[in-house]
């Protein structure tokens, strides 16, 4: 398939350009990818936007994912084709001074740019449901379904037994299992940057608590006395009994109505809400139970959980473990690529198995010596390594090309990032930050190796007459 | 003179004066060519646009412009005389006067202009005692030694699987020897890296390796690579392409164009990458008659530059192909050179005479023509019949001695100092 036709003119330009002014840069195909990236993340992008939002039900971030890996997969399948089919290298051409670290760095660019499609369609729609209800609106919302709350008592429990268990003597409570449950979940604390507090009043916070224990069983365990916020159920009685019937009935209102701007409505009004309370009773009230009801508030509580779960959880950019995986990722797609490209692909394919074969061979090896400790594993794999790097090292005194030397030099290649965290393991070390020096240090070794050794023994292997 | 003497006459008959006078007319315009070849003249290009011969005229004006420093301004009036070449090409073949005029005023102008002429002739490869075995033992190249100066074509030669291709391919530093040594003299910096030896040494085998993308991006990345860059890279790829008449096939793919123009386009990289020795393994093989009389021209004007004069090695089974071009033949036989001498120097040749000629007579009919011959030998060999005799007939007379006797013949070839001899002993 000519994909040309899919590239825009500016593009069009901008490779020509590049070809006959920086063809280093030109055969990565960094412009391409970049454009190509940028217009798939772009569709995803929109596609995301489009898609409606559905507050009741955490989205499936992992299928999606998984899904948009299939793209991912496709481009980079696409570009290791296209760059493979040039090769400055390879074609005893011109080198600019450093041209492995541009090579690797281009490389390492261009397969980090095409992961990032991956995850364009999870984050944009994730950035969605976050800024879905700004912040200071939710707490806002969540105020008002908490004052109001009161008024919707759910479940079976906000009641307790007046005596025994004489169950036509239910005492029920005021709704001390809702008051206050609306955003009370700990993820709210979680939401950065929220700029905003849901609401305790004041007055309620202040008020001390006349009321025996007995009254709230199962609340109010602790510091009873001091602030009522600890106890939602006095918290509740302090403040109906300081509203007014009409002040009531707007807060019933207030919920009814947020409750509708969040998609869950109920079929009943707010004088016929207020009135299942017996109005006498200071703090307790006698309710039928309403299935209906029940449904309604949970729902409306599922939902505003949700979006604060959405808001509280951590952003993937932000974790650490993300940008472990995707430079361990990168990084190695990279490297395994820098080989293909630079030896012949009959050493390549031989590499491959080469490494697999001394992955299992050595594995059966040190289980028929029962060999487990540590140091001496380490001690058995480095003397593999030392083995390879011998065989690499006499690519410099060859007359002529040999798989073994090529398939010797690859594998000391893909290994010396790891040896000296494989030193590290092997001596027993388990502290985090030491784990993260030894991890950069094989890094720091190999990017040191890379233009001044590998490349250099790439560029004589490649050089030497086939035999 | 090389020994260009052939002559084809397929399908029909001529007398013997027609023969004789079309002979000598060749020999008389094949000198003039090779002359003009060694020493290129400015005039040629003139006669050939007033002949009516454009596209030869034109191709020599872009060669003295490659031969030539030229200034941004001059290189962009080459550019838009190429433009207007192609599309007047591929349009009508009609061109204007002003545009002939135009050529012939700057071709004058750019060779007048101070050329620094290499005119030294080293050698650039020594191959010594060079041998080479398979692991399967049914091949061995016999020791040879060969060596190719600077604006020196040297034509390999041979049956197949002779050993031509691994020849090429050890003096191209692609396959290593056995026994002996090849070095080198390419004049860069860091002689001892065998990387850096091979980035002069341009190799083209027979199946050329696929190319990817647009003809015209490979031969700009070509360039690019080897440090050609913006307009520079702009002019050398379009003056190569409309030099090499491919200007029409740039936007293709290589699954597009047929296996002649693959060679051309490669041979065109090839040049864009500036190499000090150019080894091509039958380059031939996959071009018509007409393309392989450019081609080797082509070549021979590569070989024979002014200032980037080139070596060239190549194999062919177009024997008199490559002796009209090459200054040096190697004929390769079970892996030993059998051959291996200047093709001016043809005492090496010169056992006996030797003539290759076509007819409908019988053999009892040429021998009978041939009669006061002493010690004669007609074979006939794939339709035509090879004529020996000693060396104190010459191969003209031969030919008298038939036509004289009424015999009409299709085809007629003196081999006398022809390596073709090789073949038919075999």
């Amino acid at each position: 398939m000519n994909l040309q036709r899919f590239v825009p003119k500016i593009i069009k330009q901008l490779d020509h350009y590049l070809l006959i002014h920086y063809p280093t840069i030109w055969q990565s195909r960094i412009h391409n990818v970049l454009y190509a990236v940028f217009a798939t993340n772009l569709i995803l992008g929109g596609l995301a936007m489009l898609m409606p939002v559905n507050l009741d039900e955490r989205p499936d971030f992992d299928t999606w994912i998984w899904t948009f890996f299939i793209v991912s997969v496709t481009y980079l399948v696409i570009w290791m084709i296209h760059v493979g089919r040039f090769n400055i290298f390879k074609q005893y051409g011109k080198r600019p001074i450093g041209d492995e670290y541009l090579n690797f760095f281009l490389h390492l660019l261009s397969v980090a740019l095409i992961a990032s499609t991956m995850f364009a369609f999870s984050f944009i729609y994730d950035q969605k449901v976050r800024n879905y209800v700004p912040n200071a609106e939710l707490a806002q919302d969540i105020n008002a379904l908490n004052l109001g709350a009161a008024f919707f008592p759910v479940g079976n429990y906000n009641y307790r037994m007046a005596e025994g268990n004489d169950t036509s003597k239910i005492i029920y409570l005021y709704n001390y299992h809702n008051f206050n449950s609306f955003g009370s979940d700990n993820f709210w604390d979680k939401i950065e940057n929220k700029n905003a507090s849901y609401g305790y009043y004041e007055e309620i916070l202040e008020e001390p608590n006349p009321y025996p224990d007995s009254v709230f069983p199962d609340t109010c365990r602790q510091d009873k006395s001091k602030y009522g916020i600890n106890c939602p159920n006095y918290a509740k009685i302090i403040f109906n009994q300081k509203k007014s019937r009409a002040e009531q009935l707007e807060l019933i209102n207030c919920f009814l109505k947020t409750a509708k701007k969040y998609g869950k409505t109920l079929d009943c009004s707010a004088e016929s809400v207020l009135n299942k309370f017996n109005a006498n009773d200071n703090y307790s009230y006698r309710l039928v139970q309403d299935q209906i009801q029940f449904q309604f508030v949970n729902g409306v509580q599922s939902t505003i959980n949700n979006i604060i779960r959405r808001k509280s959880d951590r952003n993937f950019l932000h974790e650490k473990d993300f940008w472990h995986f995707m430079w361990y990722m990168c990084f190695y797609i990279t490297l395994i690529f820098m080989i293909y490209r630079n030896v012949r692909r009959r050493d390549f394919t031989l590499s491959v198995v080469s490494g697999i074969v001394i992955m299992v061979v050595s594995g059966i090896f040190l289980a028929l010596t029962r060999t487990y400790r540590e140091t001496e594993v380490f001690t058995f794999y480095f003397m593999i390594y030392c083995g390879l790097l011998i065989g690499t090292i006499a690519i410099f005194f060859k007359r002529n090309h040999s798989w073994f030397n090529a398939a010797c030099l690859n594998l000391v290649v893909v290994v010396t990032p790891f040896m000296p965290l494989f030193y590290y393991e092997s001596n027993g070390g388990s502290n985090n930050d030491a784990f993260h020096d030894w991890e950069i240090a094989g890094f720091v070794i190999f990017f040191l190796l890379l233009q001044v050794f590998f490349k250099r023994l790439y560029t004589t292997l490649w050089a030497l007459p086939e035999k | 003179m090389k020994n260009f003497i052939g002559l084809t006459y397929k399908k029909f008959t001529l007398s013997n004066h027609e023969i004789l006078t079309q002979y000598f007319f060749n020999i008389e315009v094949y000198t003039s060519i090779m002359e003009t070849k060694a020493n290129f003249k400015v005039s040629e290009i003139d006669e050939h646009l007033d002949s009516g011969n454009y596209t030869t005229g034109f191709r020599r004006f872009l060669d003295v412009c490659l031969e030539t420093d030229l200034n941004t301004n001059q290189k962009q009036t080459v550019l838009n005389l190429c433009d207007t070449y192609n599309s007047v090409i591929d349009d009508n073949n009609i061109f204007e006067n002003s545009f002939l005029d135009k050529v012939k005023e700057l071709a004058l102008q750019f060779s007048e202009m101070n050329l620094e002429a290499n005119d030294e002739r080293n050698n650039v490869v020594i191959g010594q005692q060079i041998t080479k075995s398979y692991s399967s033992g049914h091949f061995k190249l016999h020791p040879i030694d060969m060596s190719i100066n600077t604006g020196e074509l040297v034509g390999i030669v041979g049956e197949n699987g002779n050993g031509k291709t691994t020849l090429l391919r050890m003096m191209a530093s692609d396959l290593s020897l056995d026994e002996g040594e090849i070095n080198y003299e390419l004049g860069i910096a860091s002689e001892e890296s065998l990387y850096d030896q091979k980035g002069s040494i341009a190799y083209i085998p027979q199946r050329i390796p696929r190319w990817y993308g647009k003809l015209k991006s490979n031969l700009h990345f070509a360039a690019s690579s080897r440090g050609i860059y913006g307009f520079e890279n702009e002019y050398l790829v379009k003056v190569m392409l409309t030099r090499l008449g491919l200007n029409k096939y740039k936007d293709l793919f290589w699954t597009q164009i047929s296996s002649g123009y693959r060679t051309r386009f490669e041979l065109a990289r090839i040049l864009l990458l500036k190499p000090q020795l150019l080894i091509l393994d039958e380059p031939l093989a996959n071009l018509d008659i007409n393309a392989q009389q450019t081609f080797l021209q082509d070549i021979r004007n590569l070989a024979k530059s002014k200032r980037h004069p080139l070596a060239i090695l190549f194999s062919s089974q177009q024997l008199h192909e490559v002796e009209k071009v090459a200054d040096h033949i190697v004929f390769l036989r079970n892996g030993e050179s059998i051959y291996n001498s200047t093709v001016d120097t043809s005492e090496a040749l010169e056992t006996h005479t030797e003539t290759e000629l076509e007819t409908n007579a019988g053999r009892d009919q040429i021998i009978a023509a041939l009669n006061g011959i002493d010690k004669i030998s007609v074979k006939q060999q794939g339709g035509v019949y090879i004529i020996r005799c000693p060396n104190s007939n010459n191969s003209l007379e031969i030919l008298k001695l038939i036509l004289n006797a009424g015999i009409a013949i299709s085809y007629y070839r003196d081999l006398t100092h022809s390596t073709k001899k090789f073949f038919n002993e075999n």
